[in-house]
């Protein structure tokens, strides 16, 4: 067993591994560092495939960025002091999600063992056969590939992944871009609502804790809104916003 | 084993050591000069000019009594500083400190650079997170939120010199200068990026005057405040790595890598001179050994010849590494006398500075980058052979490099 294929069989149990983590655990930020695990894991069966651009790409883009991102949404909808956050998965869905996930099993399978060509996993690991990893991330000297053709260059080569993303793919790529920023609106519209409502409720909070010096449910009774004075004014105003 | 794994194996120690002992000692020296500054003495006790501070400030830590608050997540309270420290030192791995001097080089060495950052920054928002306290938690907010807006304008300066040569590699990169991607006029660009570098890496690091993540006044010591011990140690061992990842950066992005070229008065057609391989002409000159020198190695009898060329080091590989590191020691002076200058911002004007002021002028920069590559292309592409008065690279030397 070569050691790229080591680096793929043990790369692949930590993904899965973490895969699981991340669906079991009861704490969402546990859940979304073992997403973080699952996805170095991923970037590291690319580097192995002697993809070294989209192992980068896989860690800046969504080990780095997208889970910080994550981790302050989860704390942001998170009180500090909730340690068991997550409620138990419905019944009613285990068995069906049972069933997708064990068809899904069965159809990747099919496809890894059958499917394609006839070639075993230990031919499919590198890209070319005979190509290290040395090979692929170019640990020996490096030329100046500034220079070099498009088709003498590495497979996974930055400038090619480039060129042929922006060059030759140059409309999917700008309509993906279009339906991600059609997915980022509908985000925006979606909160827009909640998001008045949110203010409505922390002025609402807001008036109640500067009144009576205590902190109360955040839907006062409606007796509560006719106190007098500017926060009931702004108490009343939020209320008829909602 | 074969020949590279036993290299990367033998260089990564002996990194790790050299990165431990500079960190030690980088601490000494930034207490030293910021007492100059402020007309103090600074550490002068311990042994001969104080020369042994750090050997007793690492006693001290690791001998400390270490305290775990009850309520913290346990796992990810042991793991955070070692991921702060971890990521920071994976970064010296990806960067050549000389020619031939590298534990690997990477072709997309730019972006893991950036990823391996972002990485770094996982240590510090759990270290906040886990300790579960408020004050720590508000700090690892502040830079999570600190670390995702300085990095945008920290990529956008990359891209700068990475436009110019087409490449992500560190080798190319730090040949702008001499190599056939130079054109005078790239100045105009390359100068403001670096500037703008120097100061994304400070927030991007948390140094003054970016250190709002611990910031004493508002939030007590910030993410660490809950650490004692050599977990807390960990931290500022990490910020210094850092800094001192982003200066070697630097100097390759932006101030021509580990190459050393000077002007030529005697031959007009060729202005600048390789002199990257000092020693070697040196040892030449003194009349020691023809042909710039014999790379030095441990006794061959001791190890076999497919180990030996990974396990040696060339006379050119020793006086990049002395030129590389005089280059990043100017650039990490540069932080420190800055830590004593300036005093530490607002939150809400870090903020402003970083999205309204950092990220516009980055972007006009590779605006600018990329209409210059395109309207102005660079000299060394329009005529092959036609050398002019244009800086070339010196072959010979190169030829040196190849051969050992």
């Amino acid at each position: 067993m070569s050691g790229e294929s080591i680096i793929w069989w043990v790369m692949a149990a930590l993904a899965v591994a973490a895969a699981a983590g991340m669906v079991t655990s009861k704490n969402p930020v546990h859940s979304a560092l073992w997403l973080v695990v699952n996805f170095i894991g991923l970037a590291m069966i690319y580097l192995v495939l002697s993809a070294p651009m989209l192992f980068a790409v896989q860690l800046i883009v969504y080990a780095g960025a997208i889970m910080v991102l994550f981790l302050f949404v989860v704390w942001f909808f998170m009180s500090p002091r909730a340690r068991q956050f997550m409620r138990p998965p419905l019944r009613s869905q285990l068995l069906f999600g049972g069933v997708l996930s064990v068809l899904l099993l069965g159809l990747l399978a099919y496809a890894a063992f059958t499917g394609g060509s006839n070639m075993s996993f230990g031919e499919l690991l590198p890209a070319e056969p005979g190509q290290s990893v040395n090979e692929a991330m170019n640990l020996t000297r490096p030329e100046d590939t500034a220079s070099t053709p498009l088709e003498e260059l590495p497979m996974g080569h930055p400038r090619q992944v480039g060129t042929f993303m922006f060059s030759y793919h140059v409309l999917p790529f700008t309509l993906t871009s279009l339906v991600l920023l059609a997915a980022l609106l509908g985000a925006l519209m979606v909160a827009r609502d909640e998001l008045e409502e949110g203010i409505g409720n922390f002025k609402r909070y807001a008036a109640v804790v500067t009144r009576k010096r205590v902190i109360r449910p955040l839907k006062p009774a409606a007796g509560a809104a006719t106190a007098a004075g500017a926060d009931a004014e702004v108490t009343a105003k939020a209320e008829g916003q909602a | 084993m074969s020949p590279e794994l036993l290299t990367i194996i033998v260089r990564g120690g002996i990194f790790t050591l050299c990165l431990l002992t500079a960190f030690a000692y980088l601490t000494f020296i930034e207490r030293r000069m910021l007492a100059f500054f402020t007309w103090r003495v600074g550490p002068n006790r311990v042994g001969p000019w104080g020369l042994f501070q750090p050997v007793a400030d690492g006693v001290k830590t690791i001998l400390k009594q270490e305290m775990v608050p009850m309520k913290a997540d346990k796992v990810l309270y042991m793991m955070s500083p070692v991921i702060a420290f971890a990521a920071c030192f994976g970064m010296f791995g990806l960067i050549p400190v000389g020619e031939g001097v590298w534990m690997s080089n990477v072709p997309v060495a730019v972006l893991l650079l950036l990823g391996l950052s972002s990485l770094g920054a996982y240590g510090l928002i759990l270290a906040g997170w886990s300790s579960q306290s408020r004050y720590p938690f508000l700090g690892s907010l502040r830079t999570c939120a600190q670390v995702i807006s300085y990095e945008l304008a920290l990529g956008l300066t990359l891209l700068v010199p990475v436009i110019i040569t087409g490449s992500l590699s560190f080798n190319d990169i730090g040949n702008i200068y001499w190599g056939p991607h130079w054109n005078p006029l790239y100045l105009l660009v390359l100068l403001p990026a670096g500037l703008l570098f120097l100061v994304a890496a400070c927030a991007e690091t948390g140094r003054v005057p970016f250190d709002l993540p611990e910031c004493e006044a508002e939030i007590v010591a910030g993410y660490h405040t809950e650490y004692s011990s050599m977990k807390y140690a960990m931290f500022p061992m990490g910020e210094y790595i850092a800094m001192t990842a982003f200066s070697a950066i630097a100097v390759h992005m932006f101030l021509g890598g580990y190459h050393l070229y000077i002007p030529s008065s005697i031959d007009l057609t060729q202005p600048w001179i390789n002199i990257s391989n000092w020693v070697g002409l040196l040892v030449d000159k003194i009349g020691l050994s023809g042909a710039l020198a014999p790379p030095w190695g441990p006794p061959k009898w001791l190890v076999p010849e497919p180990y030996w060329a990974s396990l040696s080091l060339s006379p050119a590989g020793l006086s990049t590494t002395l030129t590389f590191l005089a280059k990043m020691a100017i650039l990490i002076l540069t932080f420190m006398w800055v830590r004593a200058t300036l005093p530490r911002m607002r939150y809400d004007q870090l903020m402003r500075f970083g999205w309204k002021l950092m990220l516009p002028v980055g972007l006009v920069l590779v605006f600018l980058t990329s209409v210059l590559v395109v309207f102005a292309p660079p000299a060394g592409s329009e005529a092959e052979d036609d050398y002019g008065s244009r800086p070339q690279p010196v072959v010979e030397v190169e030829d040196v490099y190849a051969s050992r």
